[in-house]
């Protein structure tokens, strides 16, 4: 047998109950790209697999942040770019759909990344509460998500 | 054979058939024979553990080993109370030890695995269950460990070929049938899984976690569940696809055609969402008050 079977590998603090796909889906949903992101960085610390996601994770959120400051900036400093889409799309739900269909985009990419880990809790089918972190998750990709609208605004408004 | 070993095989019959009272009482005629035998201590401890006391299950695996330090059944009992009390780096602990004392055995290889399972460590459980299997090619719970982690990869090839090597071997074995309610209900075929799970619930009516489990067949395959099925067998990453499908759609629809076409495509779309919101729950407590 190989040694490394033979290993200890289960840290003390391991714990074997995640959040839903059900609840990572809709944090992702109410909570826009950053909270998508969010979400599943709990669930890679609790599935035990952040040395694996940590770069997976910074990564989206990169593309997170970027959406949302791309987004922004186009709606106050780009109108004219949005003359030619339809009237459903204007700035406001421009920012709004685009940045949930970033977010479940990036939710499903990350699922796809840990989905082994995914079917395995549901076949264990214990699951955490997630009202509070999936509030605390939206509440914070909302803020920071303002914060950055904020600041494209206020910069495009200087320059 | 003495009256001690004649209660021993008693107890251990009785436990097979999860009657842990009785049990619990047979085991308390054998410890007045021997107080500090560590075989009846073990089996007492079992006896408690089947009937959920795990603090008296500990004590007694810990009592058992005070009297004989290197007793596997009192290890192995200690090993499944950790895992039941989720104190996995203990168990882990424990586990190890009896395979650096018995690096050839598969029972103990197995339950690595089946640990590392609980813990989402699969890449080391799979090496675990390849190795159990090395040493005993039909060791019932590697074969069942092998099954479920195929079906976690999502290779329902390989897990229904293990299936059917553990059908041809012991078809009426509860750990297949239970192995085969998954392994069909991963595929999509939950009528035949709900009537394996019906056939494992007359055994054993007071099963609350397979009465959960008949209830979720019964709603999987309810001709109630038919516009849903597709969200059923793709999951959440279908329902993803398709709220941006429908979203950007209608919009796109509505560019090339009248406002009333739109609402007749998106009319029923909606229906259903607020079905798959109301329809599920509905039907489930309907099938847990009508029976199932």
């Amino acid at each position: 047998m190989d040694p490394a079977l033979l290993q200890p590998s289960i840290r003390g603090s391991t714990p074997s109950e995640v959040y839903s796909p059900r609840a990572t889906f809709f944090t992702a949903f109410l909570g826009g790209p950053i909270a998508a992101v969010l979400i599943h960085g709990l669930n890679a610390k609790h599935f035990d697999r952040w040395d694996h996601e940590r770069w997976p994770l910074a990564g989206a959120l990169v593309v997170a942040v970027g959406v949302v400051v791309g987004a922004a900036y186009v709606a106050v400093a780009r109108p004219d770019l949005l003359a030619a889409l339809p009237e459903e799309l204007g700035r406001g739900r421009l920012v709004r759909w685009g940045s949930r269909l970033v977010a479940l985009m990036l939710w499903g990419v990350l699922y796809l990344r840990m989905r082994e880990n995914y079917r395995a809790a549901e076949m264990q089918a214990e699951y955490r509460p997630a009202w509070r972190a999936g509030l605390a998750c939206v509440a914070i990709g909302t803020l920071v998500s303002l914060v950055v609208v904020g600041a494209v605004t206020l910069v495009a408004k200087a320059t | 054979m003495s009256e001690l070993d004649d209660l021993h095989h008693q107890i251990e019959r009785l436990l097979e058939v999860g009657r842990a009272d009785e049990a619990r009482r047979l085991a308390g005629r054998a410890l007045a024979l021997d107080p500090a035998d560590p075989d009846t201590l073990c089996l007492l401890g079992a006896a408690a553990a089947e009937a959920g006391d795990h603090d008296e299950a500990k004590r007694l695996a810990h009592a058992a080993l005070a009297s004989s330090p290197d007793h596997e059944p009192a290890r192995v009992l200690l090993f499944d109370v950790l895992m039941e009390e989720k104190a996995y780096a203990e168990a882990e602990a424990v586990i190890l030890e009896l395979l650096r004392d018995n690096p050839a055995d598969p029972d103990h290889m197995a339950g690595y695995a089946r640990l590392l399972l609980r813990v989402y460590q699969l890449e080391k459980a799979r090496a675990l269950v390849a190795e159990a299997l090395r040493h005993d090619p039909d060791h019932a719970l590697a074969q069942v460990l092998d099954a479920l982690l195929h079906v976690i990869r999502g290779d329902d090839r390989l897990a229904s070929a293990r299936l059917g090597r553990m059908i041809a071997a012991d078809p009426d074995a509860a750990h297949v049938v239970h192995t085969a309610i998954v392994v069909l209900g991963e595929r999509g075929k939950h009528r035949e899984a709900l009537e394996l799970a019906r056939e494992l619930l007359r055994a054993r009516p007071n099963d609350p976690e397979l009465v959960d489990t008949v209830i979720e067949l019964r709603l999987a395959s309810h001709w109630a569940m038919l516009p849903l099925r597709p969200f059923i067998r793709g999951g959440w990453p279908f329902a993803a696809v398709m709220w941006a499908v429908a979203v950007f759609g209608l919009i796109a629809l509505r560019l090339f055609v009248s406002d009333t076409a739109a609402v007749a495509v998106g009319g029923p779309y909606f229906a259903l969402v607020v079905y798959s919101w109301t329809g599920p729950p509905l039907l489930r407590r309907w099938l847990r008050w009508r029976g199932f």
